[in-house]
């Protein structure tokens, strides 16, 4: 019997980490599964330790570390020993509290997803950077932000990420070159707006401090679930400045009653 | 329950191992159970008897090594030197134990164990030839001839010095 279709992907990767770039290729060769598992795109398990080895992977294009604890020193290890890496995510990670992106030559696309409060700064110095997604989970001062060094940025993807009008305008102006920006569930304080349209299929939710009117529009074409509604009344419920509400819904399963809304 | 320095480990084949808790603190799972005051009664794991028995040996042997780093003891020092060699030896030649030990230290959470056996199982695919390496770890080939060639054409610059 194949005793390596027993093991998890992790393992095998870490068997991997220890053989020279032609080595790992021309283990290719031996099955659909080897084949497979040669495939750019690493996914670590849970069980990232803290790598007092060092990372090396020199030929990994795409790693997501998903529920890890971080420190600036394994990113730091990770992009030293993963000179090819072009999409790297960080999804729900703690422990890290100042993230420093720089000689990541060709990293082009950068997720920082539900990242810990505990984050005080980010530094992204990635010329070649061409997608960047921001989330923070965040009550108190956000971190200090500096991404200026990204001047061929063409999307920009703000989830939870608590900005001020003219903190936003002013990263907004560092991408000369931005042609998609979406903003998802966000926090915004700018009491000077004139106007304020929303059109999103999730709901946004958190402080909104928009004095003006506005105009809400949502757009539910998947299924529907109670955490979304759930979301939706607490948005609504903090909105006293809707002037125009526009739902529009496909499925039809009754999950809660709007009458309290009517 | 009055906390003891020891834990007893159950095996898959209902052996019980009596171990030092400091020596099985190399074990994240165990050291969990430690720390929850959930290892007062006997652990039962889904490892068999000769692997466990293996694991516990080497964490035994780590953590000696590690109580013994600061002082100057050579011939202590060689000893160990002389079981790390063995476990290697003994790991690499026995597929079987060499994959138990594997899913062991795995599923308990021993890094530095879990390392060494990678590092190992690296070394047994080093300078061997596709063929020489399926025959060692029984790896089927799966491929049409028609992907085996897709794979050839793609990577075939791996094959060449």
């Amino acid at each position: 019997m194949d005793q390596t279709l027993e093991l998890p992907t992790f393992i095998i990767h870490q068997i991997m980490s220890y053989l020279s770039a032609k080595e790992v290729a021309r283990t290719r060769i031996l099955s659909k599964r080897w084949n497979q598992l040669n495939a750019h795109s690493l996914q670590f398990g849970c069980k990232l330790w803290q790598p007092s080895y060092a990372i090396s992977f020199r030929s990994l294009k795409q790693i997501t570390l998903h529920k890890v604890f971080i420190n600036d020193q394994v990113v730091q290890s990770l992009i030293c020993g993963c000179p090819l890496l072009d999409d790297l995510i960080f999804r729900s990670c703690f422990g890290l509290k100042f993230l420093s992106i720089s000689d990541a030559h060709k990293l082009k696309i950068l997720t920082l997803e539900e990242l810990s409060s505990e984050i005080q700064s980010i530094e992204i110095v990635v010329p070649s950077l061409q997608k960047l997604a921001l989330g923070i989970f965040t009550f108190g001062a956000p971190p200090v932000l500096n991404v200026a060094e990204c001047p061929h940025l063409k999307k920009l993807i703000l989830l939870v990420f608590p900005l001020n009008d003219r903190e936003f305008h002013h990263l907004i102006s560092k991408f000369p070159l931005l042609e998609d920006l979406s903003i998802d569930h966000f926090a915004v304080d700018a009491p000077c707006l004139l106007s304020f349209n929303f059109k999103h299929n999730t709901c946004p939710i958190i402080s909104t401090n928009a004095p003006c009117p506005w105009n809400v529009s949502f757009r539910c074409d998947g299924v529907l679930y109670t955490f979304w509604f759930l979301r939706l009344r607490k948005f609504l419920r903090a909105s006293n400045q809707i002037e125009m509400l526009d739902m529009y819904f496909m499925s039809w399963v009754e999950v809660c009653s709007y009458a309290p809304y009517k | 329950m009055a906390t003891t320095s020891t834990v007893k480990l159950r095996s898959g084949d209902n052996e019980v191992f009596e171990v030092e808790k400091q020596v099985m603190i190399q074990s994240g799972t165990i050291r969990n159970m430690i720390e929850d005051d959930a290892a007062d009664g006997e652990i039962p794991l889904q490892i068999s008897s000769r692997n466990l028995a293996k694991v516990v040996e080497w964490c035994k042997c780590m953590q000696h090594r590690d109580r013994n780093n600061n002082n100057d003891n050579k011939e202590e020092e060689e000893e160990e030197e002389e079981w790390e060699k063995k476990f290697d030896e003994e790991v690499s030649e026995d597929k079987d134990l060499h994959f138990g030990l594997l899913l062991a230290a795995n599923y308990l959470e021993i890094p530095a164990l879990l390392h060494r056996l990678c590092q190992l199982a690296a070394d047994i695919v080093k300078g061997k030839t596709p063929e020489e390496i399926r025959r060692t770890f029984n790896i089927k080939k799966d491929f049409t001839p028609e992907e085996e060639e897709a794979v050839m054409d793609e990577h075939g610059w791996a094959f060449h010095d």
